[in-house]
């Protein structure tokens, strides 16, 4: 599995909220910061339990976080 | 570089080190493995204790160089993903040395029947004798050894290349 086609705003999110860096988003919600780099690179699909935590301390819906090209 | 994809690198070149030189060591034994039981079971113990040795020692080396892991989670669902299918493809081979041990074993039974091979006199290298020739305790444990780190080394880099490609 070299890729997902699941597209994210985690980047731009980040930045939005005081410039939160890469290793205080996988702290608060429980990856590694090699994690959260392979999920803003779309090379790693999160599994949904944690696409939901990274939603809620974003404080946005699920889809304004992570979208799926519909082809 | 996250803790698990630190300590797979360590694994591997340990593995790797270790292996290749016990398996030398093994190679070079003149004559008859049955003949070197003893120094076999001390290249044995060295290898564990040269494999924890380097395993501290590159741990404390790879602390330094590159300073502890600033997670305050070990391992995460993507960790734990890339060690079940690392340690899956781990078992293909392991499986696959363990099936070509069998076959020697019953190779070598079969082959010791054959009058053409019952030679007076003849003594058989390492080699010969790993791989060629009868089989006894000593070599079925060295052949399953090496499945054993063969599947290993595997295991460790599937999980060095799903770190590094990505997974």
């Amino acid at each position: 599995m070299s890729g997902t086609p699941i597209r994210n705003e985690i980047r731009r999110l980040r930045f939005e909220r005081g410039e939160m860096t890469q290793q205080q988003l996988a702290d608060a919600v429980g990856a590694t910061r090699q994690t959260i780099i392979a999920i803003e690179a779309a090379k790693y699909a999160p599994s949904l339990e944690l696409a939901f935590r990274i939603a809620h301390v974003f404080g946005v819906p699920l889809e304004h976080v992570f979208t799926f090209p519909a082809k | 570089m996250s803790k698990q994809e630190r300590a797979s690198w360590i694994a591997l070149f340990v593995n790797a080190l270790v292996g290749v030189w016990y398996f030398s060591a093994v190679f070079s034994l003149p004559g008859d493995m049955n003949l070197h039981s003893r120094a076999l079971v001390h290249l044995f113990v060295q290898m564990i204790i040269l494999s924890i040795v380097f395993t501290i020692a590159a741990e404390i080396v790879f602390h330094i160089v590159a300073g502890k892991p600033s997670d305050k989670v070990s391992q995460d669902e993507r960790d734990r993903l890339i060690a079940a299918r690392a340690t899956r493809n781990g078992y293909y081979v392991l499986a696959s040395g363990v099936f070509i041990v069998m076959a020697r074993i019953v190779m070598a039974a079969s082959v010791e029947q054959m009058p053409a091979f019952k030679r007076a006199g003849h003594v058989p290298g390492v080699i010969e004798t790993l791989f060629g020739g009868a089989v006894s305790p000593l070599h079925i444990a060295n052949l399953l050894l090496l499945a054993f780190m063969l599947a290993g080394a595997f295991v460790n880099a599937s999980r060095v290349f799903y770190y590094r490609r990505g997974y």
